[in-house]
């Protein structure tokens, strides 16, 4: 691809992002509240690309072109599958949105904290967040440098790409917090699900159509339309990669924090239908990008060149290749700054406030505007060292958050759960699948993501059975739910009626 | 604690995801064309869709 092409795009991209940004500054910004959570009154529409621009990652075009190219339809089946743990949302969902309202609440870990009625609790959620996802984003910008470095044969050096991509990032959560990252990803979003789909379109037609392209399948690589098909999908890899990921809607903070942000369950239901909609189509668009590689290019060495050989093959005209490549660019980023927010909101709400008492709204969006940067330069320098331990710890990072699903599930369906349940089973779990992942152990055939679940499960229900738990709280917080959820489906059986 | 809506839609989603499993590691493990496995998960996907319409419906009625 031609390097003036792609810094041209890149530039064109930039100007516009800028300027949706600098446009999203309405409201007030100088509250946690307006700063973290856009007031709690994001439209469904723009909540939904937001959730999808933050949810799919520079992984999903990359990554699961890769996977597919290397494991066939298993592929296909591993994202169908966290595409219906986001159902998780509809039960979750609004009982979030009902409690952050009451409560007040700006992070899930502030959430568990007051509900468990431990700070402890929220310090110790809030950095078992940090240490997973900030080696996420810093594979994100590390992703960045390569696929920039690679499809212009090295004309933009792995470093410009990742200074860039982390200035970027920066730039957007810093110009109107959580408003000009929801803006700027819907830009992102939709500029990906409509070029990506015109991709899909020319490629099929080039391989002579549906039909065309499904005989050269079944005619060279069957094996790739079954599971376990050529066996990189047997089942027990299957259940591994799709158990972290199933609950994904609820363990990672920077899309279970999206729950407390729409305006109302009108807003917060369009999020995730058009979530749905738009993760359907994005899924099929990834794994025909990795089969339709496995047509074209069937002997490459790294599978993760899938989308590059793709996209600067003869079937997609230039321009739009570089656009697609910008937009996964644009994904990537659109996934770390919303991290990065997050994370600043679980420090200075979290830690910072814990730690010193009466730390005023102010000072604590003070703190958490400070911490912006310092994460960011953080996952700056982890991309650039490129140490094992990152890759480990970014790999891990669905199965290391998914140790807080007992305690998020209980804070809302068992009064008997208790802070030292919850305090013990996260650190114990966290630790547990730390050590499974960095000396690649594998007990009894099982991934790190089922023993963390297992784990952290039998350590919250067996612990908390034996400790005190805050019952007038877990009465209070279960009751209120309870009775608004009742009200919902008093509405709800009169509309029926009229 | 789950109304009666979240009951009947979560079983039934959650039938649909053991299908998801189940299924392609069983009946469709040797069927190598599009209207296996392939087939079988993007219909999946789509009852899915639809049971969360289905589920979320009367959120709209509140402020």
């Amino acid at each position: 691809m031609s390097t003036t092409l792609v810094w041209g795009t890149i530039t064109v991209y930039v100007l516009i992002a800028l300027v949706i940004a600098v446009l999203s500054r309405n409201g007030k910004q100088n509250s946690m509240t307006g700063y973290f959570l856009g007031d709690r009154k994001l439209n469904g529409f723009v909540s939904a690309l937001s959730y999808s621009a933050t949810t799919y990652s520079a992984f999903m075009l990359v990554g699961l072109a890769g996977l597919t190219y290397n494991g066939g339809v298993g592929a296909f089946g591993f994202e169908i599958i966290y595409f219906m743990g986001v159902s998780l949302v509809a039960i979750f969902g609004p009982r979030f949105w009902l409690v952050g309202k009451k409560y007040g609440y700006v992070t899930p870990s502030e959430m568990l904290g007051d509900r468990y009625k431990n700070k402890w609790v929220a310090v110790a959620i809030a950095v078992s967040s940090c240490i997973f996802l900030i080696p996420y984003s810093a594979v994100q910008l590390t992703g960045i440098g390569y696929l920039l470095q690679g499809v212009t044969n090295d004309a933009i050096p792995f470093t410009t790409g990742v200074v860039l991509a982390t200035v970027l990032a920066l730039v957007f959560s810093y110009i109107a917090g959580i408003r000009s990252v929801a803006w700027t990803d819907s830009l992102q979003s939709l500029l990906m699900i409509i070029t990506s789909t015109i991709v899909v379109i020319l490629i099929i037609n080039g391989l002579g159509g549906l039909s065309g392209f499904f005989n050269s399948l079944e005619t060279n690589n069957p094996s790739s339309l079954a599971v376990p098909g050529n066996g990189f999908f047997n089942f027990w890899t299957f259940l591994g990669l799709t158990i972290p990921w199933f609950f994904f809607s609820i363990s990672n903070p920077q899309v279970s924090q999206r729950l407390f942000m729409p305006a109302s369950l009108k807003s917060l239901r369009h999020m995730l239908l058009g979530f749905l909609i738009f993760g359907f189509i994005y899924t099929f668009v990834s794994v025909i990008w990795g089969f339709s590689a496995s047509i074209m290019f069937p002997n490459l060495e790294n599978a993760d060149l899938a989308t590059p050989m793709l996209l600067s093959s003869d079937l997609v005209p230039p321009v739009l290749g570089v656009l697609v490549m910008v937009g996964i660019m644009a994904a990537a980023i659109s996934t770390i700054d919303s991290i990065l927010l997050t994370l600043s909101s679980l420090f200075s709400r979290d830690v910072y406030q814990n730690v010193k008492k009466g730390a005023t709204d102010k000072k604590q969006l003070l703190v958490g505007k400070l911490v912006i940067p310092v994460i960011a330069i953080l996952a700056y320098l982890f991309a650039q060292l490129q140490l094992d331990l990152i890759a480990v710890l970014s790999v891990s990072s669905s199965a290391g958050l998914i140790v807080s699903v007992p305690a998020i599930i209980g804070a809302f369906f068992w009064k008997k759960g208790s802070a030292v349940g919850v305090l013990s089973s996260v650190i114990i779990s966290s630790l547990l699948v730390i050590t499974l992942e960095l000396f690649s152990l594998k007990p009894l055939n099982l991934a790190s993501g089922i023993w963390g679940l297992g784990v952290s499960t039998i350590l919250y229900v067996g612990i908390s059975l034996v400790t005190k738990a805050p019952t007038e709280k877990a009465n209070e917080f279960i009751g209120y739910i309870k009775q608004e959820m009742k009200k919902k489906k008093r509405i709800d059986v009169k509309s029926k009626i009229s | 604690m789950l109304n009666e809506r979240e009951k009947k839609w979560g079983i039934i989603i959650a039938i649909i995801i053991f299908l998801g499993y189940l299924l392609p590691y069983t009946l469709l493990r040797e069927v190598t064309a599009w209207y296996g496995s392939f087939l079988l998960w993007a219909i999946l996907g789509i009852i899915i869709i639809w049971a969360n319409i289905k589920l979320t419906q009367g959120w709209g009625e509140e402020e």
